[in-house]
């Protein structure tokens, strides 16, 4: 920390010093789902000219990876002076929302370089060579992004798009995943089962395979301003507009990945769900909420639910605990967390992968070739009203550097053989 | 991009208010529960609008009228909106369905909505044939399974939140891009084949204007052109809530309420009793006296 404070101090007067600087601040957001990329292309972006960062997340890289927010300053390549990159993952179709209609989001302040105060604390590990902060509390600096990630096209949203401008650097990949303590014989899922899943809110097991296990499969998932949420509804052919039925499951409290991590209750998804509500496409309705970030669901797929009491809406018990399991879709890098934790990825109609960093081989080829089809392409946009010579350096870099760091998001988008023209729609050669 | 400048700022901070309430917006003029009238034209004029009018709730508007012998007369008139979005002479334009759809809730937790269990899906089905008597209940809509009749709830939801968040009127005629519009639900080809509405209800549930009547008297029995048809269904997921209409009922099978009409100048009527026409009254009338008299002649006579 107290070298920290010296840094801070010199940032302090030579910003003093130079009151006329043309520093330039570019403004990210959208996907979660893309988010570990997206920091990673950053990072790297920045390379040995990075000055400063912090996060709101824990230290060290999964920690600002993971960060709804986060903030970079230092040399940025084809840029002068210094350029500060900051980032607030919401969700893909918020992000479309944010840059097509240039409504505000809230981002941390600049003054968030040099915070100081329980319980920022300093992060060593997460870029290599620089010092920057942790723990940072949410920033509330709003202004009109510049640049948002997608998992899903502009046009799979209501709003009006006709100034957004769209490019596809990557593909995001998801999968399927059941919760801790799935049967053996669960390996499998048909998009139609997953249709009728989200729209019921549950089925039987032996509506999945031929089983005698009386368990239940509730669905769970995210809102309406996710671009896994779209993907979903989209791929399995539910209609990316319709309401759900989803369950908001709440553990109890033990640590992600410990064994006695175990989910509490399951309540079909209240209204009044702060930032969970689902505003997109309706007003907010019982059971079509979902969790704003997939970092809650992705904890509570490592949970056992064994003894579960449901809830109803308005937070009544129904009946006695339950034995039950969850089904939802994650994004690979999710899913890969939560499987470490105790969760299982299904196949999808037949076709499996196992999500990994990186994807092998094999898994990466079914995607690129056409047989595993549970994908869309990664977005970065911009509004054309809103568009500067600083904002398309920081774009090209961004693109240019975004295959060499994908990681378990997804699949270089030059190795595709496959495509397709819209959310869900046929994958074809 | 830092120098945002004020008034950008506030028009900003006006279109994050508006934009943000827009999905919010709480149309006074509408609840779940109403019963939408959609409208959807296949080609010519209007052909990238539907229209879409709340008649009123479900359950205690129409629910069980024809049990009751209820005659709704002029319900709304929506000859204005007809005619600014699909022309003059709407009600001949073979290119126009119609029907209507109701549900106040998609998620089963045991509630009522006057006396309506969740679930308690309310839609229409063309009459099959051309007649002049109202009172012959001529269609049939299917029972669906239980997911279906839940998957044909939410999608009559999100129907209503179309409804909810893109007007704040009773009636509106929305841009057939807006998301969840009626022809989303009530996917019709260029053939005038209907697919199964709401997900749930083979065969589609409007009806197509044409040349002809369904009728030449109104809910009170004056004389005017009916030239559009519907019988209402009533179907419930739910028989076994404390308290609720038709508790013990049949399940999910939908049961016949009534019949939309619509005539000429826009009048929509909901008629269970076909009441005569004034001059048929007079007529009947007429012939009830001289029959009496008759009798009574007869009677004397005999």
């Amino acid at each position: 920390m107290k070298n920290k404070f010296i840094r801070s101090g010199l940032a302090a007067i030579t910003a003093l010093a130079s009151t006329a600087s043309a520093d330039q601040t570019i403004d990210i957001t959208g996907a979660t789902a893309f988010r570990t990329a997206a920091i990673t292309t950053i990072i790297a972006s920045y390379g040995a000219g990075m000055d400063d960062f912090a996060h709101t997340g824990a230290i060290g890289l999964a920690g600002i990876q993971g960060a709804r927010q986060s903030i970079f300053k230092g040399d940025f390549p084809g840029l002068p002076d210094k350029t500060i990159i900051r980032c607030t993952w919401t969700g893909s179709v918020e992000g479309i929302q944010t840059v097509a209609t240039q409504i505000t989001q809230d981002f941390l302040a600049e003054s968030a370089l040099t915070a100081t105060g329980a319980p920022i604390v300093n992060d060593t590990v997460a870029v290599p060579s620089v010092t920057g902060t942790a723990l940072l509390p949410a920033g509330t600096n709003l202004v009109i992004p510049d640049l948002a990630f997608s998992d899903v096209y502009p046009t799979s949203s209501p709003f009006n798009v006709d100034n957004v401008v769209d490019s596809t650097p990557g593909v995001v990949v998801f999968t399927p995943v059941v919760n801790e303590g799935a049967p053996s014989g669960l390996t499998n899922v048909q998009a139609g089962q997953l249709r009728t899943l989200f729209g019921t809110g549950n089925q039987p097991l032996n509506y999945f395979f031929p089983t005698s296990d009386v368990r239940k499969a509730y669905a769970t998932g995210r809102s309406d301003f996710s671009g896994t949420r779209t993907t979903y509804l989209a791929e399995t052919g539910y209609g990316i507009s319709l309401p759900v039925q989803q369950h908001k499951p709440v553990t109890n409290g033990a640590a992600a990945g410990a064994a006695t991590l175990a989910i509490s209750t399951l309540q079909i998804w209240p209204t009044n769900d702060g930032n969970n509500k689902s505003l997109v496409w309706g007003p907010d309705a019982v059971g079509n909420g979902g969790f704003e970030s997939s970092s809650s669901l992705r904890v509570a797929f490592g949970g056992t639910s064994t003894a579960v009491q449901r809830k109803n809406s308005a937070g009544g018990n129904l009946g006695s605990p339950e034995n039950l399991l969850l089904i939802s879709v994650f994004g690979i890098s999710d899913a890969t967390t939560a499987i470490t934790n105790g969760a299982k990825a299904l196949t999808y109609n037949g076709v499996g992968i196992t999500p990994a960093s990186p994807l092998s081989a094999g898994d990466i080829a079914k995607i690129t070739e056409g047989a595993y089809t549970f994908w869309s392409y990664q977005h970065l946009m911009y509004n054309s009203t809103n568009d500067t010579t600083e904002m398309q350096a920081v774009l090209a870099e961004l693109t240019n550097n975004l295959p060499a760091n994908l990681g378990t998001a997804g699949v270089d988008i030059n190795l595709m053989n496959v495509s397709r023209d819209d959310d869900g729609a046929t994958v074809a050669p | 991009m830092r120098n945002q400048c004020i008034i950008l700022a506030l028009a900003t901070a006006v279109a994050s208010v508006l934009a943000g309430a827009s999905a919010q917006a709480q149309n006074p003029n509408f609840a779940n529960g109403d019963l939408i009238l959609g409208f959807q034209s296949k080609a010519g004029t209007g052909n990238d609008t539907n229209v879409m009018v709340n008649l009123g709730n479900t359950a205690t508007v129409f629910r069980n009228a024809n049990t009751n012998n209820i005659n709704l007369d002029n319900i709304v008139n929506i000859n204005s909106i007809l005619v600014s979005t699909f022309g003059a002479t709407w009600w001949d334009n073979t290119n126009i369905l119609w029907g209507a759809a109701g549900v106040w809730s998609n998620i089963i937790e045991g509630n009522l909505q006057n006396l309506d269990p969740e679930q308690s899906i309310y839609a229409t089905k063309a009459r099959s044939a051309v007649g002049p008597d109202e009172t012959i209940k001529n269609s049939t809509l299917n029972t669906p399974s239980a997911s279906n009749h839940t998957l044909g709830s939410n999608s009559i939801i999100g129907l209503n939140g179309a409804f909810e968040t893109q007007t704040m009127s009773s009636e509106v005629a929305l841009p057939n891009t807006v998301a969840n519009t009626w022809e989303d639900f009530t996917v019709t080809s260029a053939g005038f084949t209907q697919s199964t509405a709401f997900g749930v209800y083979t065969g589609g549930i409007q009806q197509r204007f044409g040349a002809g009547s369904y009728g030449t008297s109104n809910a009170t029995g004056s004389p005017v052109a009916i030239e559009g048809a519907l019988d209402l269904y009533r179907g419930q997921s739910q028989n076994n809530v404390p308290g609720q209409f038709d508790e013990n009922g049949p399940v999910r099978t939908p049961q016949f309420q009534g019949i939309l009409t619509i005539d000429n100048a826009g009048n929509v009527d909901f008629i269970t009793t076909v009441v005569p026409e004034p001059s048929s009254a007079l007529l009947i009338g007429a012939a009830s006296i001289l029959g009496l008299g008759f009798r009574r002649r007869r009677s004397v006579l005999a």
